[in-house]
């Protein structure tokens, strides 16, 4: 009885009438996005504006927010089943998967090489998928070095001087660290996208060019990787923040007990309610100077829409200058387009670090999955780690594991 | 018989002590809760301390100023043009500026008097001069930390900036209070405990030892799995980007300092700028729909499925009917096949059907439960078929036998299955994300809700730590009153053959 009552309320509660929002006679154009919530606010104020522009009467936006953590499988099914959107905002390391499953649309039948030259090449280049352009850059971030400027303080460090070269990191690194009290210079992770700023400051490529081949086990992916596991091993400046149930580097850092990290501008606001006094600098050169990864989001049209030509105009309305100018200054994210990178003025000198850091990104590795390369190669770089393989056998047997694993799919 | 034992007294005596810290931990933990969630509502946390007044700063350079009078005179040639202090806030201004003034006495050897921790201070050499920094660790007493910089301007000192990293909080402010509440709380227990055990007779005191014993094992027991809801409950009070910062000294002390409502107000959708909302969809865009969608979803799903196993269960575990064991055993195949492989055929079957989006896509390919079927079934061979031929005879029909005998005794088992089921669907992430329309935000349900606090790189974990505090709700409810029948259907089943 108390059960049926229960029900009975349960579906008083849920029973809603569906408010139905096509508009006025319109086409309809669903965009699958994954922004946060002051996102999706300003989204909103830029498809109005697309809208009211008189050349495009005759289209309506939908702009569908979905959870980060489960896009790639919602886009997945969606798409065998035949109800995917018409264009969706995607994680960069997923656009090579799309594309290869043949599901995006190559955007140069759309004269995208004249404008492709306005975005930030490193961006841009994780939509460079054998030899086609299948994305747009929509959203970029890259890592750069945060350092607590109280620890270099007490280190006896000018606090307004973060390191330059890794050989300086190295050098400054040992005044920092302080073991005994669980104090280090730096905490670091181990995956395959935290460990590409050493191989880009060293000029290392993971794959070749054309996809086919694994360059890990060549001599510059070796020195980098090298340097990584001498931080740990030889000189004792970083904590062991890669172990498994080890204190992350953002916990070590917002706790203090790390003087640096190696983070992205995500963490900006985070850092400043916790009240730590910190600055920002380049990721230390090495021979090939200062350079960073590539994150962020790509956005891509589906081959099952039938107007591409009409999200191809949302999706470059969406990245101009103006509109990136605006997005970036309201939200403080970093521009996709260079000619953004003049209209915005940011406040926060810790930001404009990250802008002028994004410039020196060079792209990542192009696979089918991302996932699977990070699968494959982690548990190598964690064996140089624990000494239970130098660095030249660790990135020969990952190159075997990724070559037959990884490029074949 | 005599009337003490030391040995007994001395485990008494072990026994109040630690019945003495457990209390003083809980209560304190307790009180300094309430009080956070009361101070939660009326204090938020200070984002950027204000700059003192101008009149405070005026006094204060002045007081300075004379120590750096003093100073330059007795040392003309000095080179220091830059000075900077970061410095513990006391009460009133007079007080820390005169321990500060103490502190640089001390330092260049004008005075002997004054504290410094040399460790966390000392003198930096620079281009400009020298630079002189005092580092103060936050304690708990002292939570105010003052960033002071001076730069010589002829032959005064100016203060240039000043800079307060942590003041001290509401909570700091109670702390006290809440500490001294706790201690009594605990004293009182002590006091009773002592004088029940002076009014056991002393022939029983070796029991009363037991029991207290045991209680306070039990109360540790308690303490230990708690501690993660407690945790968890407290998190969600925290400002973002504070989640992970612990208390130095006592990582155990997980009570924030600055605590605030933010988190649930967030998830609730109770911030102005939010409820300025005009669209009505998107109005619905929130926790509380979610929560109402997963718990019809849930309820639904855990009705049917235990209604419908428990009708096969029976024709299973006593009816007749050809090649039952074999149909059985084929049935019991099919659950070696992992359900994600029927994920996608199954959206194809659900959205050819037209229900992409709907609730009902939610459970409808979960409803035929093989293991519900086979738990069941196997409760149902216990019952022994002398019950049901005496119902028979008494003239039961089918449905009877099955409402009036089987449901009955096979009610602890059945609710069983009816908390997993619930608990399943409660919890389902891939398949309710696969199935939701994401567009009409009345189909999603808790667990793909809340993975929207979840961003690419960051997640707002007070915000997931608030929702989960509902979240646990109805799993708690249901336990709670599934536990009354759990001991009621046992004894009742309880019948010899």
């Amino acid at each position: 009885m108390a059960f049926a009552v229960f029900y009975g309320l349960l579906l008083i509660l849920s029973w809603n009438q569906v408010v139905s929002r096509t508009p006025d006679g319109r086409t309809v154009l669903a965009f699958w996005h994954t922004y946060g919530d002051e996102e999706t606010s300003i989204l909103k104020e830029i498809i109005t504006e697309w809208e009211k522009k008189p050349e495009n009467a005759g289209w309506a936006i939908r702009a569908i927010r979905l959870p980060f953590d489960g896009h790639k499988p919602k886009l997945r099914t969606a798409l065998t089943v035949g109800l995917g959107p018409d264009m969706a905002r995607v994680d960069w390391s997923f656009v090579a998967e799309l594309a290869r499953k043949n599901s995006t649309v190559d955007l140069s039948e759309f004269g995208f090489d004249k404008i492709k030259d306005q975005y930030v090449p490193g961006p841009l280049q994780t939509n460079f998928i054998d030899g086609k352009y299948q994305g747009f850059p929509e959203q970029t971030n890259c890592l750069a070095l945060y350092y607590n400027k109280t620890m270099f303080r007490k280190a006896g460090l000018d606090p307004d001087r973060p390191p330059k070269t890794w050989d300086e990191f190295i050098e400054m690194g040992k005044k920092l660290t302080n073991s005994d009290k669980g104090i280090f210079a730096f905490g670091m992770d181990n995956s395959v996208w935290f460990s590409l700023p050493f191989f880009n400051t060293f000029g290392a490529k993971l794959i070749s060019g054309d996809g086919t081949k694994c360059l890990l086990n060549s001599e510059e992916a070796v020195k980098a990787i090298q340097l990584k596991a001498d931080l740990f091993l030889t000189h004792k400046i970083e904590a062991g923040a890669w172990r498994a149930g080890g204190t992350t580097p953002e916990q070590g850092f917002q706790n203090q007990l790390y003087a640096m990290i190696l983070s992205g501008p995500w963490n900006l606001p985070k850092f400043i309610n916790s009240k730590i006094d910190f600055g920002i600098g380049l990721i230390p050169a090495g021979p090939k100077g200062t350079s960073s990864n590539v994150g962020g989001n790509n956005a891509v049209i589906f081959k099952s829409s039938k107007y591409p030509k009409a999200c191809y105009d949302f999706l470059v309305y969406f990245t101009s200058p103006e509109v990136q100018a605006r997005w970036c200054q309201k939200l403080s994210q970093i521009p996709v387009n260079m000619k953004a990178y003049d209209l915005v003025k940011f406040e926060d000198k810790n930001l404009n670090v990250f802008l002028e850091q994004m410039k020196t990104t060079v792209g990542n590795p192009v696979v089918t999955s991302f996932e699977m390369l990070e699968n494959v190669v982690n548990p190598e770089l964690e064996a140089i780690l624990t000494g239970q393989k130098t660095a030249s056998e660790a990135m020969r047997d990952a190159c075997l594991k990724v070559e037959t694993k990884v490029l074949t799919q | 018989m005599k009337n003490m034992s030391p040995i007994r007294i001395v485990g008494f005596v072990a026994l109040l002590a630690v019945l003495m810290t457990i209390s003083v931990g809980i209560f304190g933990q307790l009180l300094k809760f309430g009080t956070m969630v009361v101070v939660s509502f009326t204090h938020q946390p200070v984002v950027n301390p204000k700059f003192p007044p101008a009149s405070d700063l005026k006094a204060f350079q002045q007081i300075i100023n004379k120590f750096f009078e003093a100073y330059n005179s007795s040392d003309p040639g000095n080179t220091i043009e830059h000075l900077s202090s970061s410095s513990t806030l006391e009460k009133t201004k007079e007080a820390f500026a005169s321990g500060f003034v103490k502190r640089y006495q001390n330092d260049f050897g004008l005075s002997l008097s004054g504290t410094v921790n040399k460790e966390e201070s000392f003198v930096q050499d620079s281009s400009l001069g020298a630079k002189i920094v005092y580092r103060t660790i936050f304690d708990k007493e002292k939570k105010g930390n003052a960033d002071f910089e001076f730069v010589r301007e002829g032959e005064v000192w100016k203060l240039k900036t000043v800079d307060f990293t942590r003041l001290r909080t509401t909570m700091d402010k109670s702390g006290k209070f809440v500490q001294g509440a706790a201690f009594s709380i605990s004293y009182l227990i002590i006091v009773v405990v002592i004088l029940k055990w002076l009014k056991t007779p002393v022939a029983r005191r070796y029991d009363f030892l037991k029991m207290l014993f045991l209680y306070e094992a039990l109360v540790i027991g308690v303490v230990v799995v708690m501690f993660p809801f407690f945790w968890m409950f407290s998190t969600a009070f925290k400002a973002s980007g504070t989640e992970l910062i612990f208390n130095e000294k006592n990582p155990f002390d997980i009570v924030p300092n600055e605590p605030t409502i933010n988190n649930f107000k967030r998830v609730l959708k109770m911030d102005p700028e939010q409820e300025a909302q005009t669209d009505p969809i998107e109005k619905k865009n929130n926790f509380s729909t979610y929560f109402v969608n997963s718990l019809l979803v849930a309820t639904t799903a855990a009705f049917f499925v235990t209604l419908l196993s428990a009708m096969a269960a029976y024709v299973f575990s006593k009816k007749e009917l050809p090649y039952k064991n074999a149909l059985f055993g084929f049935l019991l195949a099919t659950m070696m096949i992992p359900g994600l492989m029927f994920m996608v055929p199954q959206f194809f079957m659900i959205c050819k059907m037209g229900l992409c989006g709907t609730k009902l896509a939610m459970f409808l390919p979960h409803l035929a439960s093989v293991f519900g079927v086979f738990m069941l079934k196997q409760f149902m061979d216990t019952i022994p078929s002398s019950l049901l031929e005496a119902a028979r005879i008494d003239g039961a029909s089918e449905w009877q036998v099955f409402s009036v005998v089987i449901i009955p005794l096979a009610m602890p088992i059945i609710l069983t299955l009816f908390l997993l089921t619930f608990l399943f669907h409660w919890s389902n992430f891939l398949w309710q994300l696969i199935v939701t329309d994401f567009a009409n935000p009345l189909s999603i349900t808790l667990p793909v809700g809340l993975a929207l606090f979840r961003g690419q790189y960051t997640s707002e974990i007070g915000q997931i730590m608030s929702a989960s505090c509902f979240s646990i709700v109805p799993i708690a409810v249901l336990f709670l009153i599934a536990q009354k029948y759990f001991i009621e259907g046992m004894t009742q089943g309880a019948v010899k053959e």
